[in-house]
């Protein structure tokens, strides 16, 4: 049960506050003067969000916290760019032909809203928003390993999106945002700032990465060892290592694409003698682990959000942590299954083929162990756990989905059609954007010190979750019925699905923007946070809300992985640790980790 | 009066009036009239369709210009008219031949070119002609009468009753591309009419995997609703101690799933290599994709923006792109080929019902990638599956109104012009470069040590990088094509190497 003592004591003399020895706890260890009025009562140190202020102090921060906020800003105004882009995607498939704009103008907007979302919203959603925020104060550390080069991070985003959302005024770009070749050689629109600005996207998401892995390993404090880890953690790491394997690809790939279409090499133009194909390898070479990006910290969110709000730990522990670990490594291998009619040849395709289907069983396991998880838990149905749930059954459908890609003689008619694209939204969107909100619910307490609006925010999820099927679920019927994708004209037999995909798109749209306006509201008018609103269990909950500079006031304390014996509700959304003095009524509970012989409680000290 | 004055008077007049009368007996109409009217020359009357002469009603149908050709044909130098107009809508008798369409009223109709159509209309109908183009387009109220439209066109007509109409002449194939498509006429809610044999195979892997992803969708969704409700929050309610992990569940629950996907994906594989594996004797037929229209060249030469193919017998698609990415994609085929430029990409299928079907481009190429093949008038180029013997009949046809030389004889052609035939011989003999004879589809030895086979995409790549897979035995001394052969030629040169058996 020890604690990063030493760490922690360096800063806190720094704040100006402290116990030199580091002895945990209790009421009379600290001088408590400093109170904004939270229910937990005055701290001994500012809060982070108050701790310095001025712009200044914000754009040059070190802090983790700070530059997950400023992502977080960031991230949600790109989501609503790129949601924009989609609104008018969908508004001109209202009716064939033109409805609002010409087809040149259609298709900059499925490549900008694809691009936008893709690099500026998805890839680096949860890891660089909440995984920044959260995931130090989750291993007890007082920052990540490299805070400068954190910075550089968000800047590098910063700037890649400039470029990124820049290109529009110089005419945008149309070649789809998976950039293929020959056509992405020749169109007049400015790729070469567009691709730019991934390329410096691609190097936020590296350090980013590299950043973690560090932390993750270094930065643990004695006690918790791998397998005490938060299953987001866990997630986390996955992400980091392929973030770091795979990203050069992208960057390479691009700077390709740039020197081919300045240059005149040859390397993918055909007319030079250059192979076209050999682009959309090296592009999806990086872009299957990007998907792998996208979803693995959502289901380390999720694992979160079922364990705290069933009150019980996650079933299957360490095959959950394993199926993130594998599910990374074996994301390498199965690029070649976004090129089964590409020209590819047929052994390529079974290679990949049966490859894909290796990599569903490890997801397949997560989401039977999430289940599992519900079995005899006391369910809360609070705004964060209601996103939990939409996603275990908007990722059902989306890896389902991708089975019937995965085989061979289906994915020839289902290719390139509305299929593809429906799939595609329910992992990406139906899943990690999901995984995202719930996320964001769920930490919004803890980083902000507010607590939002519950009735909007179980109104807006059900909106999410309700506009979000009604999008996608007649784009299968439509892909399987032979509606090829990125097409402004279609043949009017699709009509009926099309206008039901935009009514949906609308409701999911302005459920969004609600989402965001209520969460931003809580700045001003929601209630002040208590330190542990939903009975969390890992250590971010022991940290004051919202925490100090250096994440902790005094030296957090590490109990059993997602054991919620402990944990007390004294009130509706406000939890309490009692410490285990009343040793009978521990055991009156016979709760089945206390006695090591028997199935353990996942982690903790009897070692499975 | 003056005698010179008489004369040239009487002759000027006599010879206004005889040009006048000529004029109105001949058709020439202000447009097309000569300064000379001359007697129209005999072959004039062997032009017209003489077989119907025995109707007394023909001379109306000779309303268009015999003068003109009269004109053209003496005059030569007439650059007006290019080959001579012949009579739109002729008379036939109803007995001669089948009617293939009637018409009982005043309505609008599409026809075949020169087939005999029918018009028996009520006694208070009658059919008139609306302008010069449809003149022989007359019929008389309550009267029967048999037409053929020998030219394509739109012919306009109105009735005494003020209705109006149109009749659209076609060529018969040119119905077929213009009908409805047929996708889901015998289709089901989840998929289009299956016309490809193989579809048949892909489709039951769909409904497979559909059911199972019904099966355990419904299972899980089940679950969570059911657990969710049973063990919610409610004052007092506590969670019961229940294990936290359980190997054999586990272990199931990973055994189950991977034996499930390792059915699925053997025999997606099976049904795949079926689907893009053609039996040997196939139709050929050879796609050309640009932005955005397709050509398609058939054996014999024939080539088309829609793609015409026979029913019931396997048809094979090699298909180059001349700029970007393309996709062919026929929905009722279950088939799909990104087309690649500088290289040939293949596809086949077996259709197996006559109609009409969609084609379209499933990979992104630009502005009109939605409309690829589209015509001014809006139609998207479409699949037609003939009838049996129809394919026949269409190449026939379309041939007999084309002047372009079939693959074979154009590459033969090229193999002189060209200068092949200094390197390359056509009989087996040995000269500076490999004989041409016998060794399309061979194993043929590389430099390398390795082994390629000559298909098409080998010839092309040798006669654009000569040196890429350069064989043993023979000087590196071929020089590159690139950009001197059009792209008919190359596919001429190979037609011309696949029949030196």
């Amino acid at each position: 049960m020890a604690t990063t003592a030493q760490h922690i004591d360096e800063r806190s003399e720094v704040a100006g506050g402290g116990d030199p020895d580091g002895s945990a706890g209790g009421a009379g260890g600290l001088p408590r003067g400093i109170d904004h009025g939270y229910p937990d009562g005055p701290t001994s140190e500012p809060d982070f969000l108050h701790v310095t202020k001025g712009v200044k102090s914000w754009m040059l921060t070190l802090d983790h916290k700070r530059i997950g906020m400023m992502y977080l800003f960031g991230i949600l105004g790109s989501l609503l760019v790129g949601g924009a882009f989609a609104l008018l995607v969908r508004t001109e498939l209202w009716a064939p032909g033109k409805t609002i704009v010409s087809q040149d103008t259609y298709n900059q907007f499925f490549t900008l809203h694809g691009a936008v979302m893709v690099f500026l919203v998805i890839i680096p959603g949860i890891p660089a928003a909440l995984g920044n925020i959260i995931m130090p104060i989750q291993l007890g550390a007082p920052d990540v390993a490299f805070p400068r080069l954190n910075l550089a991070s968000f800047y590098l985003w910063c700037s890649g999106a400039l470029l990124l959302v820049g290109a529009i005024p110089f005419g945008g770009l149309d070649t789809g945002w998976t950039l293929y070749t020959p056509y992405s050689l020749e169109t007049k629109t400015p790729v070469l700032i567009a691709v730019s600005g991934v390329f410096l996207l691609g190097f936020s998401s590296i350090f980013t990465g590299l950043n973690f892995l560090v932390t993750i390993h270094k930065f643990r404090p004695q006690g918790m060892g791998w397998f005490q880890l938060p299953l987001n953690v866990w997630a986390i790491y996955a992400t980091a290592i392929m973030q770091v394997l795979a990203t050069p690809v992208l960057g390479i790939t691009v700077l390709l694409l740039a020197v081919e279409r300045f240059g005149h090499i040859g390397i993918f133009d055909p007319t030079l003698g250059g192979d076209p194909v050999l682009f959309q390898h090296f592009f999806w070479f990086y872009s299957h682990p990007a998907v792998y990006i996208m979803i693995i910290p959502a289901m380390g969110v999720v694992s979160e959000l079922i364990s705290t709000f069933s009150r019980k730990p996650i079933f299957g522990y360490r095959f959950v942590a394993y199926s993130s670990v594998s599910l990374a490594l074996l994301s390498f291998l199965v690029w070649g299954h976004h090129m089964f009619v590409s020209g590819q040849s047929r052994l390529a395709n079974m290679v990949f083929s049966a490859l894909t289907f290796t990599v569903g069983i490890p997801s397949a396991i997560k989401v039977f162990n999430w289940v599992a998880t519900l079995y005899k838990g006391d369910i809360r149905l609070k705004t964060p756990m209601l996103y939990a749930l939409s996603f275990l059954l908007l990722f059902t459908i989306g890896g389902l989905t991708g089975l019937f890609l995965g085989i061979l003689a289906v994915d020839v008619h289902l290719h390139d059609t509305y299929f593809v694209v429906a799939h595609f939204h329910y992992v990406m969107m139906g899943s990690t954007l999901v995984a995202f909100l719930g996320a964001l619910h769920y930490w919004w307490p803890k980083f902000t010190g507010r607590m939002y609006s519950e009735s909007l925010g179980r109104v807006c999820s059900l909106g999410v979750f309700f506009g979000f099927n009604l999008t996608f679920l007649p784009q299968f019927v439509m892909g399987a019925r032979g509606m090829p994708r990125r097409y402004w004209d279609y043949d009017p037999q699709y009509q009926i699905y099309h206008q039901l995909s935009t009514i949906g798109a609308f409701v999911l749209g302005i459920s969004l923007f609600v989402t965001v306006i209520y969460l931003f509201a809580s700045f001003w008018t929601g209630k002040k946070a208590p330190r542990n609103p939903w009975g969390g269990s890992s250590l971010e909950w022991q940290a004051p809300t919202p925490p100090p500079l250096y994440n902790f006031e005094k030296p957090p304390v590490l109990h059993e992985l997602y054991n919620y014996d402990d944990l007390v509700e004294i009130e509706d959304e406000r939890w309490e640790r009692h410490e285990p003095a009343d040793h009978d009524a521990h055991e009156a509970h016979g709760d089945a980790h206390a006695a090591p012989a028997e199935s353990a409680g996942s982690g903790g000290k009897a070692d499975q | 009066m003056k005698p010179i004055i008489r004369y040239t008077g009487t002759i000027a007049v006599t010879a206004m009036v005889a040009w006048a009368v000529a004029a109105y007996l001949f058709g020439a109409s202000p447009a097309d009239a000569q300064p000379a009217p001359q007697p129209p020359s005999q072959p004039q009357a062997t032009e017209q369709p003489s077989p119907k002469a025995d109707s007394p009603s023909s001379p109306p149908a000779s309303a268009s210009n015999p003068g003109a050709e009269a004109g053209s044909d003496a005059g030569a130098g007439s650059a007006a008219s290019s080959e001579p107009p012949k009579p739109s809508i002729v008379e036939v008798a109803c007995d001669n031949a089948t009617p293939a369409t009637t018409f009982t009223g005043p309505v609008d109709g599409e026809v075949a070119t020169d087939s005999v159509v029918k018009f028996a209309l009520p006694p208070s109908v009658d059919i008139i002609p609306d302008s010069q183009t449809s003149a022989g387009l007359e019929v008389k109220a309550g009267r029967t009468k048999c037409l053929k439209f020998t030219s394509d066109g739109v012919f306009l007509f109105h009735s005494s009753t003020k209705q109006r109409g149109a009749i659209t002449a076609r060529q018969w194939y040119d119905i077929l591309v213009n009908k409805q498509v047929d996708d889901l006429k015998g289709g089901n809610f989840w998929m289009p009419k299956a016309v490809n044999l193989t579809a048949d195979d892909s489709d039951l892997m769909y409904y497979a995997v559909l059911g199972l992803s019904l099966f355990f969708f419904v299972a899980i969704a089940a679950a969570v609703v059911f657990l969710v409700v049973k063990y919610r929050h409610r004052p007092g309610h506590k969670p019961e101690p229940s294990p936290a992990h359980n190997d054999a569940l586990e272990i199931t629950w990973t055994v189950i799933p991977t034996i499930i996907c390792v059915f699925l994906f053997y025999y997606g594989w099976t049904t795949y290599v079926r689907v893009v594996t053609p039996p040997t004797k196939a139709v050929e037929i050879n796609v050309l994709a640009w932005r955005w229209n397709w050509q398609f060249t058939h054996s014999n030469g024939v080539q088309d923006s829609d793609l015409h193919v026979p029913v019931n017998t396997p048809v094979r698609l090699v298909m180059t792109s001349k700029d970007v990415l393309h996709s062919f994609y026929a929905p009722v085929m279950r088939v799909k080929q990104d087309i690649v430029p500088r290289r040939y990409t293949y596809a086949w299928f077996f259709p197996t019902k006559p109609g009409t079907y969609r084609l379209t481009c499933a990979e992104y190429c630009g502005t009109n990638h939605s409309q690829m093949g589209i015509t001014n008038d809006g139609r998207r180029a479409v699949l037609v599956v003939h009838e049996p013997g129809g394919y026949e009949r269409y190449l026939a046809d379309k041939a007999a109104q084309s002047t372009k030389l079939p693959p074979v004889d154009l590459g033969k052609m090229l193999y002189e012009k060209k200068g092949c035939n200094a390197c390359h011989t056509t009989d087996g003999s040995a000269r500076v470069g490999p004989t041409w004879k016998a060794t399309f589809g061979t194993m043929v030895p590389l430099t390398d040590g390795t082994q390629v086979k000559m298909d098409e995409s080998y010839i092309r790549e040798s006669m654009i990088y000569p040196q890429a897979k350069s064989r043993p035995g023979f000087p590196p001394s071929m020089p590159s094509f690139e950009g001197q052969l059009k792209e008919n030629e190359i596919l001429g040169i190979i037609a011309y190497i696949k029949s030196l058996k």
